[in-house]
């Protein structure tokens, strides 16, 4: 890192093209972000890399961008009554502790296989997660949807939520008294998530919902009290390396305070359950995604010899496919978006009510 | 009565009050880029102007984008709220029997 510190030419030069991709790739990103509370990431760091912005550099400046839109997103769901701040804090001092042992299990594996093992077990854990818990959630979404949209509390949450373990907490927000011990581990998974592939709601939200026992519509308001204490503390450590390129950062921002708050709005008008449809839907597409990055790094590795260009297009379909995830999931925000606004003037407009 | 027409007027004249500061700060900003990525870039205790730059470009720009949905008219659902209110526990009565003085 040192190095790279020294190096004078690690801040690109921003073409027009540039700038724009990275405005609209910051609004959709907000977007999903404010609806599901985590997302977007996959797609700005390898797109700022692909723009010739060093790795870290681009890590860091999409950090920098977080923080502050997981704020605003969450001061403005805040405002609608979805947020447990009590929660989101716990869970986000833990995470941070999970951020922490996911940094060290990044270096040994560094250590041991160099940047190709490096990147396939990023491509791995992508690939293993978002496949179990997307499927998992996905299943689980359309059940709800079959049953009403009535979203119920998970058996495993309600024995955990009966367990006496000092110490006990209360969330009046959520409405739910459990044990520090239970909301631990959904921090530490979000955490190590979170340093491992850059995106710990796909680990943070399912938790609070499976494990913890909150609806989708908290947890997906409560990931963004959580997503802003990791990103604060992640943001001062590479600030501190001197990493963050504000200009990035600030054209990210520039679109994804548009995104967040419209997203935050979006889940207004939608049932709880389409909020796991869209987190599910991204995890999954993303999950494919990384898997055609995997044989990439194993040819790295040396551990395969197939032809350079078909390895190549496999990349590049990749990187693709990462943008239409995230295309999918605001496809499906704005569609929920708009018809439960149209049913909603409809419903006003024959009660002859100005709304 | 705060109707959806009055709410448009007055998101309006805030989206452009904060519109015009989120363009001058932008501006600021990419004039003096240079200077700027290379200070934030010395890295110790200069890691604070980042952040610092992020909240403030939050609070703006965020009151810019807030202000520029509800001009269009894009606001939260009626309901909004409503679900955490009922989740709130109601008041419990007081049953308990109370000293009383007689005068």
């Amino acid at each position: 890192m040192h190095d790279l510190l020294l190096d004078g030419a690690r801040f690109v030069d921003l073409s027009l093209v540039g700038v724009l991709f990275l405005f609209f790739v910051g609004f959709v990103g907000g977007l999903v972000s404010g609806f599901i509370g985590s997302g977007g990431a996959f797609v700005l760091t390898p797109g700022m890399m692909s723009l010739g912005v060093p790795g870290p550099v681009a890590v860091a400046s999409n950090m920098c961008h977080k923080f502050p839109k997981a704020l605003v997103g969450a001061l403005k769901r805040y405002k609608y009554g979805q947020v447990d701040i009590k929660l989101g804090l716990i869970v986000g001092v833990s995470a941070e502790v999970g951020v922490q042992i996911g940094i060290q299990i990044q270096k040994l594996i560094l250590e041991l296989w160099g940047p190709a093992g490096s990147n396939l077990y990023v491509s791995l854990a992508f690939v293993f997660v978002l496949v179990t818990v997307g499927s998992f959630v996905m299943k689980d979404a359309i059940t709800t949807k079959r049953n009403g949209g009535e979203e119920k509390v998970t058996n495993i949450a309600k024995k955990l939520q009966s367990i006496e373990l000092w110490p006990m907490v209360n969330f009046k927000g959520s409405n739910i008294r459990i044990s520090f011990w239970f909301t631990a581990p959904v921090g530490l998974a979000a955490g190590l998530l979170a340093a491992t592939i850059a995106v710990g709601g796909f680990a943070g939200v399912p938790g609070m919902i499976y494990i913890i026992g909150m609806s989708s519509l908290m947890a997906s308001a409560t990931e963004l009290v959580v997503a802003f204490v990791m990103g604060l503390g992640g943001t001062l450590i590479w600030a501190f390396y001197g990493m963050v390129d504000i200009r990035l950062t600030l054209i990210i921002l520039a679109g994804s305070l548009f995104g967040v708050q419209l997203g935050a709005i979006g889940t207004t008008y939608v049932k709880d359950y389409v909020i796991k449809y869209v987190m599910a839907t991204i995890m999954l597409i993303v999950a494919f995604s990384r898997g055609l990055a995997i044989p990439k790094y194993l040819k790295q590795l040396e551990a395969i010899n197939w032809d350079a260009t078909l390895i190549s297009s496999m990349s590049k379909t990749s990187f693709g496919l990462m943008c239409f995830a995230l295309g999918v999931g605001a496809f499906i925000i704005l569609k929920a978006m708009i018809v439960g606004r149209r049913k909603e003037r409809q419903m006003a407009m024959a009660a002859g009510t100005n709304v | 009565m705060n109707t959806a027409h009055d709410r448009k007027k007055k998101a309006k004249i805030n989206a452009l009050l904060f519109g015009a500061v989120s363009v001058a700060l932008y501006s600021a900003a990419f004039y003096y880029a240079d200077p700027m990525v290379e200070l934030y870039a010395k890295g110790g205790a200069y890691c604070l102007l980042p952040v610092a730059t992020v909240f403030l470009f939050s609070y703006v720009h965020g009151n810019f984008a807030s202000n520029v949905w509800t001009a269009l008219g894009i606001e939260a659902s009626s309901s909004a709220g409503r679900k955490t209110k009922a989740a709130e526990a109601t008041p419990r009565k007081e049953t308990r029997t109370r000293a009383t003085v007689n005068a």
